[in-house]
């Protein structure tokens, strides 16, 4: 259905509103770049060491990893999966229906994952050069030896699509809560006692604990090496990730509050 | 009970500190004006962009030189069994690596049975002489100090290469070693685990290093050896604490 008043395409108020958000967005990217140098700063720091000294000897080795960096720009992404939700209610520009808006959330989630992704892999790069400068003994572990451009194909692909995987998932929790407001607080609440109720129930009955295994639905994706059934899977979360966001926002107001 | 307590404990402040990083954040990001965080931005990628030619010029070459697996204490087999190795022979051990040859020159004349040469047994009261294996021989015209060390490898990195040789001298009479404080202080950025995502054994070998870390054996500075080479003619003498290995 084309919008009477500006007589255009759904799809074009899409884009319109797609290139509307990034600009609306540009501090989102500052907000990255001081997580980044949070992440510089505490990959250098936290470096597992481990040492042995003598009487006149000591020897310390740290190895650090650029995984602090995949970490904050995950958290990065809840943080524009939030904010897109959020903004859901002050959606102003030209004539916007649910579909537009969702389209073009998800196109700048997308767009997000990418510059993560990109950002997040040459950022190894930039610690080895921080690493030469700032540091004395610095060494690349041996298995960058190893690492061929199939490894950074990797790299880039698995991040971006985690980092979707995260936008889109706090993208649904955010429109769950804009939806539904103080019944969403209120179920969460109820899900949060449920839960502990349970393991606590289930420990002092069953004297078998019950934990939501958060670690097991990391290695669900983590330790799948076939490379098709990993890309199915994380494209099949994806998508039931998108199903439910559009399936949650597609009867809401825009302009609710 | 109390585990679970401190699950909601530990929810509570991650909850916290997730917030206020938030508000933090937000709060500086509202200041920033469009056009400086365009610039910004712009700043950062370029340096990204940059970093892997400057790492490139910078970062030494890895070296994918396979680990030796150095047996543990393979020090203490090479002086257990000193009767039947000779200096070439540890020169071309692949096990140690050789650090320095250090020549002393002394003047024959100024020692004799009455003043031999005496050989120190330790410094600053820590004893030496375990790490001493001395051969009297023709081949030399003065003493000549040859130092080994076990070779060490932590994440295949050869840290042995970083090892301070002593420094000998010979000082009234007598033959000591200064035994150097060795403070080493390694940094080592591996890559992420999810490089190799699809590469099963070597994501592990990472996770096994990253978790466990790597024991280091025998504590590095035990694995020195000094061959030293006396000539013949020298007269020395040695009283001191320890064992006592001489080469005939």
């Amino acid at each position: 259905m084309n919008s009477i008043i500006h007589k255009e395409s759904p799809m074009t108020i899409a884009f319109k509103q797609i290139k509307d958000k990034l600009y609306h967005n540009t501090n989102a990217f500052v907000y990255l770049i001081i997580l980044h140098l949070i992440g510089y700063f505490f990959s250098f720091s936290t470096g597992m060491g481990f040492g042995s000294s003598g009487n006149s000897f000591e020897f310390i080795y740290r190895n650090f990893t650029p995984t602090t960096l995949y970490v904050l720009t995950i958290l990065w992404m809840i943080m524009q999966g939030f904010t897109l939700a959020e903004e859901k209610s002050r959606q102003y520009y030209m004539v916007s229906n649910n579909f537009t808006a969702y389209f073009s959330d998800i196109a700048v989630l997308e767009i997000y994952a990418l510059i993560g992704g990109t950002l997040t892999l040459f950022s190894g790069f930039l610690l080895q050069v921080f690493g030469t400068i700032f540091m004395e003994n610095f060494v690349l572990h041996s298995l960058y030896g190893s690492m061929g451009t199939l490894n950074y194909l990797t790299l880039f692909l698995t991040g971006t699509l985690y980092f979707l995987i995260f936008g889109t998932a706090a993208y649904l929790v955010g429109i769950l809560r804009v939806r539904y407001q103080t019944r969403f607080a209120l179920g969460a609440l109820a899900a949060a006692v449920v839960i502990i109720l349970l393991s606590i129930l289930s420990a002092s009955i069953l004297q078998r604990p019950i934990f939501i295994d958060v670690a097991s639905l990391f290695r669900f994706y983590l330790e799948e090496t076939r490379f098709f059934i990993w890309l199915i899977k994380v494209l099949l979360t994806i998508a039931a990730l998108y199903g439910l966001s559009y399936v949650s926002i597609k009867n809401m107001e825009v302009n609710r509050s | 009970m109390i585990s679970t307590l401190y699950l909601i404990i530990n929810l509570v402040i991650f909850a916290l500190v997730g917030i206020a990083g938030v508000l933090v954040l937000r709060s500086i990001g509202r200041r920033v004006s469009k056009k400086l965080s365009v610039r910004l931005i712009g700043l950062y990628t370029v340096v990204l962009l940059l970093s892997p030619i400057l790492a490139g010029f910078i970062v030494e070459e890895v070296e994918r030189k396979e680990p030796v697996d150095v047996p543990e204490y393979y020090y203490e087999q090479v002086f257990e069994n000193y009767e039947e190795r000779n200096l070439e022979d540890l020169q071309q051990d692949e096990y140690l690596r050789q650090l320095t040859v250090s020549e002393i020159p002394v003047d024959m004349e100024s020692f004799s049975e009455d003043s031999p040469l005496w050989i120190a047994s330790s410094d600053h009261g820590e004893l030496y002489t375990y790490h001493l294996i001395i051969e009297v021989t023709d081949t030399v015209d003065q003493v000549v100090i040859t130092q080994f060390v076990q070779r060490f490898f932590v994440d295949s990195i050869d840290i042995s290469k970083q090892f301070i040789p002593w420094s000998w001298s010979i000082a009234d009479k007598k033959l000591q070693a200064k035994v150097p404080e060795v403070k080493i202080n390694l940094y080592s950025l591996s890559p992420t685990k999810i490089a190799f995502h699809f590469d099963g054994s070597l994501s592990e070998i990472l996770q096994e290093q990253q978790t466990l870390g790597q024991s280091f054996g025998p504590a590095p500075r035990e694995g020195m050896i000094q061959w030293i080479q006396i000539p013949e003619e020298l007269e020395f003498y040695y009283r001191g604490r320890g064992p006592w290995r001489i080469k005939q």
